[in-house]
C-alpha cells in the first residue's frame, strides 16, 4: 500500500520507522481530512445511490471527521481490529504472568478467563461486522457506524449481564482484601522484618521489637 | 526467635499499623507501580502505531518528528502518575495493594510540592544505582534518600478500609 505513496521515500519504504510525533499528527490532521472531504464525496455518492443525497445524514464536519475513524478502522482496514486484540493479549501476557504471584494463581486465572472470553467475543464480533462493510461498500459508511453502535451496545450488554463478572467485582472488593491481598501484605512484612534483622544483625546494631513511627524529628 | 534470648519476636500484623514499612513491602509496591505504567504506555503506544497506520497512505508527510517527544510524553505520564497519586492520598497503587502509605510527619499526605520533591529524589536514587532504594535496609527510620529529600516516611496503613470485617459482616448477616 505505501508504495503507492510518492511523498514516502525510499528508505522509509525499506525501513518503516515507526514516530509517535508523526502518529498523533496523523490521527488529527488525517481525521480531519478524510472526514471534510473524501468521505463527503463517498457519503454524496452514496446518498445519490439512494435517490435521497446527503441531507438524509447531515453530518457536521466533526462528526464526518469522527466517522473516517470508524469507517477507517471498520471498512479500510478490518484485519487490524482483530490484529488488536491480538497483539494487546500478546502484551498482557508477561503482565499477567508477573502479577501471578501477588494475586494468586486462581483468581489470576478467573480474572484472565473473562477478559480474554470478552477480547474474543468483541474480536469476533468486529471481524463479522467488518466483513459485512467490505462486502458493501457503497454504503460502508452507515453500516460502519451500525457496526459501531451494535458492538458497543453488545460489549456493554455482555459487560452488564454477566454474573461471573459480577463475581469478579465482588471478589475484588470484598474477597481479594480478605484473602490474597492480605497474604501478600503479611509475607511483606515478614520479610521486611526478616530482611531488616539481617541486616541489622550485619551491622551489629541492636535488634528492636518494632518498627519506627513517623516523627517530625528526624 | 523462640528462645527469647537473641532477637525479639516478629510483632503481629495489626500492631505494624501506622510504622514505617520495609524494604520488601515497599520493592513489591514499586515493582506493581512499574508494571502498570509500562502497561499504560506500552498501550498507548501501540495505538498511537495502529492509528498511524491506519492512516499511512493518506498522504500526510509531515517533516517535523522527534522521539523525544514520545520521550517527554512518557516522563510526563510517569511523573504525574506518582505526583497525582502521593498529593491525593498518599498511595499509588501498588502501594495501595500492598497497604502502605506516603505520608508526612503529621500523618497527612505530602504537598504537591513535595511530592515533585520526592519525584526527584527518586531519579537521584535510581542513578545512583538504586542505592537511594537499598539505603531503607540500612537506615534507622526505614526511609531511601527520595524520603530524606522529601521529608517523608512510608507507613503500614492496612486498617483503613476494614475490608475482611465488612466481608465478615455481610457473611454473618
Amino acid at each position: 500500500m505505501s508504495s503507492e505513496n510518492p511523498t514516502v521515500s525510499d528508505s522509509e519504504q525499506t525501513e518503516p520507522k515507526w514516530d509517535p510525533y508523526r502518529a498523533v499528527v496523523r490521527l488529527i490532521a488525517g481525521g480531519v481530512s478524510l472526514g471534510a472531504e473524501g468521505l463527503r464525496a463517498a457519503d454524496a455518492a452514496a446518498g445519490a445511490e439512494e435517490g435521497s443525497a446527503a441531507d438524509a445524514v447531515g453530518f457536521s464536519a466533526t462528526l464526518e471527521s469522527a466517522t473516517a475513524l470508524i469507517v477507517g478502522v471498520a471498512v479500510e482496514t478490518p484485519d487490524r481490529i482483530v490484529s488488536l486484540f491480538d497483539t494487546a493479549d500478546r502484551v498482557m501476557a508477561p503482565v499477567r504472568t508477573a502479577a501471578r504471584p501477588v494475586v494468586g494463581a486462581l483468581r489470576q486465572s478467573f480474572v484472565g478467563r473473562v477478559v480474554g472470553e470478552l477480547g474474543t467475543n468483541t474480536a469476533a464480533e468486529a471481524a463479522r461486522l467488518a466483513a459485512v462493510g467490505r462486502a458493501e461498500i457503497n454504503q460502508g459508511r452507515r453500516l460502519a457506524i451500525t457496526a459501531y453502535n451494535e458492538a458497543v451496545d453488545g460489549f456493554i450488554e455482555q459487560l452488564s449481564g454477566r454474573q461471573s463478572l459480577d463475581d469478579l467485582v465482588s471478589d475484588q472488593t470484598l474477597g481479594v482484601g480478605k484473602g490474597a491481598v492480605e497474604e501478600v501484605r503479611e509475607t511483606g512484612a515478614a520479610a521486611d522484618w526478616l530482611s531488616e534483622s539481617m541486616f541489622r544483625r550485619v551491622l551489629r546494631r541492636p535488634p528492636r521489637s518494632m518498627p519506627p513511627k513517623p516523627s517530625p524529628a528526624t | 526467635m523462640t528462645d527469647g534470648s537473641s532477637a525479639p519476636e516478629r510483632p503481629v500484623l495489626q500492631q505494624l499499623q501506622g510504622t514505617t514499612a520495609g524494604f520488601v513491602t515497599r520493592l513489591l509496591a514499586y515493582l506493581l507501580d512499574v508494571v502498570i505504567l509500562t502497561a499504560i504506555i506500552a498501550f498507548g503506544g501501540w495505538v498511537a502505531l495502529l492509528l498511524d497506520d491506519l492512516f499511512k497512505d493518506a498522504g500526510f508527510d509531515l517533516p517535523t518528528s522527534s522521539a523525544a517527544v514520545f520521550a517527554a510524553l512518557t516522563v510526563w505520564v510517569i511523573g504525574g502518575y506518582y505526583v497525582i497519586s502521593w498529593s491525593l492520598t498518599g498511595r499509588t497503587v501498588g502501594k495501595a495493594v500492598l497497604g502502605v502509605k506516603v505520608v508526612m510527619p503529621n500523618g497527612r499526605p505530602p504537598s504537591i510540592g513535595r511530592s515533585f520533591l520526592r519525584l526527584f529524589g527518586y531519579a537521584v536514587s535510581t542513578l545512583a544505582l538504586f542505592a537511594g532504594y537499598f539505603w531503607i535496609l540500612v537506615d534507622e527510620n526505614r526511609k531511601g534518600w527520595h524520603d530524606h529529600i522529601a521529608g517523608t516516611w512510608v507507613v503500614y496503613d492496612w486498617n483503613r478500609r476494614k475490608k475482611g470485617e465488612i466481608y465478615e459482616t455481610m457473611v454473618d448477616s
